[in-house]
């Protein structure tokens, strides 16, 4: 009994140990992110505009918020760009950045400074690539409609035509995080044992039979987490929508971020915007909520 | 069921490609002949495979033996010579066309698949009809006794049952040829000795010519009818297990086959009246008749030999000036001997005493004196310079 209350003390100074040494971290969170979530879900039920006069305080207006947000057709049609956005994004980088991962994997030489120069894109900020791409985009001294020009091809005002503007934030994208899944999806490859391949060869495996019955199987976990971080990521999307077209024309361009900077941030009606974010967040919860419950098992 | 035939077959590494293995090299400390064209990892290798035959190609890290499985296996370009299976040049055939089938050391099973998956995954693959993959993998596994396991992933299965399940996967194929890298490397001593036996029975209940890979001597001497010894990409002997114990061709053979290794000793070739004798120290041992009519069949001079004498063949003597004598620096009770490890004419000798006989003493104590001698049948003979043997 004595050595049993013994050990438990013993278990009780490491718990207490353990606690105090990822305290910092807990305070860290509590902070960075714990408090910023509560806050915005308290605003998101009031009235908290800075246009107004700041001595009147911020009103409870329960789900007033939520409803305006979502009966809004520019609301609505941001979303339904952004899911757009994100499924046509996710699919050409899965692709293009698998395909690109699987030949760089089959080279016999040069396969480090490929895999350098196929990251260059990702290594960039976001802005210098939207720069890039404006000044190479642009109507008047761009390189690409100059080409066109020269061809005989027609031009376009690529990010003022609705004909042109969506595509070419997807274009932009997809030109910058491919190599975010050549990356990881080359790292895997790596990982699966060659064996497997000779030992499928000699089974009598054709290239394609091997593709899906070895290289796949053993990198699904690579390619399901990856799907799954450029799924949230380009959920997310804000930045280059932001720098290139606005949001515009005619809304076509607008993501859920552009609309709550336009109608939240901008007209510093932070109540309606803070609705806006905990629709957001609930919205990339339930995408990710699949590879979290992975997780947990 | 199929001969194999290589025939002057080379292989040589680009420098290109053996830069790339250079660091697993390094550790190997390999001595391959390096050439213009690059680094030569297999050469001149001639061998003819009989029909159901067990083959087993031995040496250290190193020496080309599984380069040479692979390129039998298709996995590896063939620089030179020419490679037969069944009577068909298969130099430029694919792997899947070659009716072969391998087993690897790690396994190499398919993570993913069922132990009756990985086992059927070669028959679907040649759209062989579902009963009838059923029926062999069946077979296959009762065979290798993992009936039970069938429905299990292979991460579910201990190192042993994994390897089994590998090679079930190579015999529902039925294949000419069966190949085996390392198969058993990759277990622990136990199980190696229990599946090595399994194996030995598995030959006999499948008919079908074996090629094996080992650096264990241990496994070749006990499964191969024939073994091939090599040694940086060079064929070394090829002979019957007893042949290559009993008549190593050289040194390095002499010392690779036999465990605890044989003794060698720098001793002198006498003739004296047309007998040919071996005189180490004071010591004078006449050959036997055997040895006598091979070195007189090759006319071998007298003059300085390098003496191998196995340590089973060293006889313990009582202390006399006409013995061979050592210094006690470690000795080892293996229970049913004891392996004595001697300092004697400058090299490293193991003497092994059995301790059934009442005569023999079980102590050896740390700098005590060991006189010893041998006998003319089973001391061999090799050159110092060619390194070898003279009887061959």
């Amino acid at each position: 009994m004595r050595r049993n209350k013994q050990l438990s003390n013993a278990d009780v100074q490491t718990r207490r140990f353990g606690l105090s040494m990822i305290s910092p971290t807990i305070v860290v969170l509590l902070i960075m992110t714990a408090y910023p979530l509560l806050f915005t879900l308290f605003y998101s039920f009031t009235d908290y505009n800075l246009l107004r006069n700041l001595r009147q305080p911020a009103e409870f207006i329960a789900l007033k918020n939520y409803t305006d947000l979502l009966t809004d057709p520019y609301f609505q049609q941001s979303i339904w760009n952004t899911v757009k956005f994100t499924i046509l994004a996710v699919i050409f980088e899965m692709l293009i950045g698998f395909a690109v991962a699987l030949f760089v994997n089959s080279l016999r030489r040069g396969q480090k400074a490929m895999r350098t120069l196929l990251l260059l894109p990702y290594l960039l900020p976001t802005v210098t690539v939207a720069l890039s791409w404006r000044m190479m985009l642009s109507p008047n001294y761009g390189i690409v409609n100059q080409v066109l020009q020269t061809l005989g091809l027609p031009v376009f005002n690529w990010f003022s035509d609705i004909k042109t503007a969506f595509g070419m934030l997807v274009l932009i994208d997809v030109w910058q995080s491919a190599p975010f899944v050549f990356l990881l999806l080359y790292a895997a490859l790596q990982s699966v044992p060659q064996s497997q391949y000779e030992a499928a060869r000699i089974d009598g495996a054709s290239r394609i039979k091997i593709l899906f019955y070895v290289t796949i199987p053993n990198i699904k976990n690579s390619l399901a987490l990856c799907a799954l971080l450029r799924t949230i990521d380009s959920f997310r999307l804000f930045d280059k929508v932001n720098l290139l077209t606005g949001g515009g024309p005619a809304n076509s361009t607008s993501t859920i971020t552009q609309y709550l900077y336009n109608y939240g941030i901008s007209s510093l009606d932070f109540g309606f915007g803070s609705a806006g974010a905990i629709v957001m967040t609930i919205l990339v919860l339930i995408l990710s909520s699949v590879y979290i419950k992975r997780a947990i098992q | 069921m199929a001969q194999v035939i290589l025939k002057n077959i080379k292989k040589v590494y680009p420098h290109h490609e053996s830069k790339k293995k250079k660091k697993g090299a390094e550790d190997k400390q390999l001595s391959l002949q390096v050439t213009d064209e690059g680094v030569v990892a297999v050469q001149a290798f001639d061998l003819d495979i009989q029909d159901k035959e067990f083959i087993v190609l031995v040496g250290p890290s190193g020496c080309g033996k599984s380069t040479t499985l692979r390129m039998v296996a298709g996995l590896e370009d063939i620089s030179g010579g020419d490679l037969y299976i069944d009577g068909q040049r298969v130099n430029d055939v694919a792997p899947k066309d070659r009716d072969i089938a391998m087993v690897f050391q790690n396994y190499a099973l398919y993570p993913h698949m069922s132990v009756r998956e990985n086992m059927a995954f070669p028959l679907k693959l040649r759209k062989v009809a579902k009963d009838e993959i059923n029926r062999r993998v069946e077979q296959a596994a009762e065979i290798l006794g993992i009936t039970q396991y069938l429905d299990r992933k292979p991460k579910a299965l201990s190192g042993g049952q994994r390897q089994r399940v590998a090679i079930g996967r190579a015999i529902v194929r039925e294949p000419k040829v069966l190949l085996m890298d390392e198969p058993l490397s990759n277990l622990d001593a136990k199980l190696r000795n229990q599946m090595r036996a399994e194996l030995i029975k598995l030959r006999q209940r499948i008919n079908t010519t074996f090629i094996y890979v080992t650096h264990d001597q241990t496994e070749a001497m006990t499964l191969g009818d024939r073994i091939v010894i090599m040694k940086d990409g060079v064929i070394q002997q090829i002979g019957t297990p007893q042949q290559v114990f009993d008549h190593p061709a050289n040194l390095f053979v002499a010392g690779f086959i036999g465990m605890p290794q044989m003794n060698l000793f720098d001793a002198q070739l006498v003739c004296e009246d047309g007998q040919y004798a071996v005189k180490l120290d004071r010591v004078q041992v006449v050959l036997s008749d055997a040895k006598q009519e091979n070195l007189s069949r090759k006319q071998v001079k007298p003059g300085p030999i390098i003496l191998g004498v196995r340590p089973e063949h060293l006889q313990l003597t009582g202390e006399a000036e006409q013995m061979l004598h050592g210094t006690v620096e470690v000795s080892e009770m293996m229970g049913s001997a004891v392996h004595v490890h001697l300092h004697a004419y400058n090299r490293d000798t193991i003497l092994i005493v059995p301790t059934d006989k009442p005569e023999n003493p079980v102590s050896f104590p740390y700098g005590s004196k060991v006189c010893f001698t041998f006998n003319g049948s089973t001391a061999h003979l090799f050159d110092p310079d060619t390194q070898k043997n003279l009887e061959l």
